[in-house]
């Protein structure tokens, strides 16, 4: 089944081709790591999966549907690099914003229930951060509130997880445990994942596929593939080839 | 003159219901507006206010029903400005509030220059409010509670991140639209009170305030909105008890909170 189809799509940034003529699908259960230049368009892309961007042209299908008609949003786990809008003096809890994830799907009155709660004091508890439940998230670290974004992100058990560089503001321990977490998502839950990361040597060790971007699709398949592709080899040249592959192995 | 006696009066107890009301509603709604950085657009719908007030004076309706389309317009200008035009929310409040208030002069102007009436809009007189403004402000402030309670947890998704929020299958656009929708009510209502001049602070300072003790959104709802009321109670009391105005009295009050609160919040963080 494909969770994410991508026809021919551009999309265009005051006039300029961000990138053009993109086609690609994610099946159910593919955890797909999506690496690239800066400046590539890799989150551009995600974003208008996402129906955070609209398309100059083509059409993104997330579970069949566009983004823009699609309702069933509790399917879908997003971490962004970093909060757009997000005000220091929010004095919101911890444990507050990790349930807005929760009450998002909720119809009026939207309340928690036991469940929820024992949902809420799990999500914290993967991600360390249980002493900081009633803490202002404002007066948290970087790290400290990536981590609560990712609570809030996995407390649904999304089937499609769309992770934009996650872990670049966290500690190496934190990290590992991060990709544990999503690798026991992907391979016991078969949820999708699509994961932007610089990292493709952790990411190699859990990811099934990699799609290399740089304003279009350079590559999009298996590691193996890729470690064993000359076209690549001639494209990165077989040092960084290796790079890729020797850290993946 | 003690507060029971001062109470006595039909005229104070119009402000300090009508005041209660409209502080709760400027409270809880200036906590988004402040954390979305949009704290400014009451000041900007408060000019656009100015010119409903002026246009009401010329077509002699009442200009706080007068004003309400015209800041609805307002409102739906600036929204429109930072989504088609992509302007950063000062620039399109900036453009909306300049329009507002060459609209106010130019209209002043044809009607024969600016009169008593105008300028008790510009800064306002709650001592002054009457039977039905009172009823007008307690229908229109609970029913604007209301739409906040109904639309509260969109209303703090969306404050806490757009993108996020939108992710998570929440309509946005609605959201921002009953944001501005809320926010023109609220600055036409409050008008009366501390006037077009000053409205902006009576939608920034108690929030602010709030902010600097709160240790979750529900504690800064109840803290907005106890500063709010305790400010325009105190500043009617004061302004009646020493002759002073009655708007300008509710803004100091609410800056000395502000000061009070940010001190509270420093000697906190030392210790």
């Amino acid at each position: 089944m494909q969770i994410v189809s991508i026809e021919n799509l551009s999309v265009k940034y005051n006039s300029t081709d961000i990138f053009s003529g993109v086609t690609l699908a994610v099946n159910a259960g593919d955890y797909v790591a999506l690496a690239g230049p800066n400046g590539s368009g890799k989150s551009t892309l995600i974003k208008t999966m996402l129906g955070l961007i609209e398309p100059a042209a083509g059409s993104v299908k997330i579970f069949g549907v566009s983004p823009s008609t699609f309702a069933d949003w509790q399917k879908v786990g997003y971490i962004p690099q970093r909060l757009v809008s997000f005000s220091p003096y929010f004095p919101a809890t911890v444990e507050e914003v990790v349930s807005m994830g929760l009450l998002s799907g909720k119809r009026f009155p939207k309340r928690l229930s036991s469940k929820d709660n024992e949902a809420i004091d799990r999500a914290l508890s993967l991600m360390d951060i249980t002493a900081l439940k009633d803490k202002k998230i404002g007066e948290l670290s970087g790290g400290q509130q990536q981590r609560v974004i990712i609570a809030r992100a996995v407390i649904n058990e999304p089937e499609l997880l769309i992770l934009d560089e996650p872990t670049t503001a966290v500690d190496p321990e934190t990290r590992e445990k991060f990709f544990a977490v999503i690798d026991v998502l992907n391979k016991n839950k078969n949820t999708t994942v699509m994961l932007i990361t610089h990292d493709t040597g952790s990411a190699g060790r859990y990811a099934s596929k990699l799609l290399y971007f740089d304003r279009r699709v350079v590559f999009y398949g298996t590691f193996k593939d890729f470690c064993e592709s000359e076209n690549m080899a001639e494209y990165f040249g077989p040092g960084s080839q290796h790079l890729i592959c020797h850290r993946h192995d | 003159m003690e507060f029971i006696e001062f109470l006595n009066y039909g005229f104070v107890q119009r402000a300090v219901i009508a005041g209660s009301f409209i502080a709760v509603l400027c409270s809880i709604l200036g906590m988004f507006l402040v954390l979305r950085r949009l704290s400014l657009i009451g000041d900007g719908l408060a000019h656009v206010t100015f010119g409903g007030v002026a246009l009401g004076l010329l077509f002699k309706v009442s200009p706080l029903y007068a004003s309400i389309p015209v800041v609805l317009l307002g409102g739906y200008g600036i929204l429109k400005l930072m989504e088609r035009a992509r302007l950063y929310g000062d620039a399109a409040i900036g453009i909306v509030s300049a329009a507002g208030i060459a609209l106010g002069v130019l209209i002043a102007s044809i009607a024969g220059g600016f009169n008593v009436d105008l300028f008790s809009y510009l800064f306002g007189n709650i001592l002054a409010v009457s039977r039905e403004e009172v009823a007008l402000s307690a229908v229109m402030s609970l029913t604007v509670l209301t739409v906040i309670g109904l639309f509260y947890h969109e209303l703090i998704s969306v404050t806490f991140d757009e993108d996020l929020a939108k992710v998570s299958g929440i309509k946005t656009k609605t959201v921002n639209t009953i944001l501005v929708v809320l926010t023109a009510v609220t600055v036409v209502l409050a008008m009366r009170l501390v006037g077009v001049m000053l409205v902006s602070a009576l939608l920034i300072l108690p929030a602010v305030s709030a902010f600097q003790a709160a240790r979750s959104f529900k504690s800064a709802i109840l803290l907005s909105s106890a500063f709010g009321v305790l400010s325009v109670l105190a500043g009617i009391f004061i302004s009646f008890s020493w002759n002073l105005p009655a708007g300008a009295t509710i803004v100091l009050l609410n800056i000395g909170i502000f000061c009070a609160m940010f001190l509270f919040n420093r000697i906190r963080v030392i210790r």
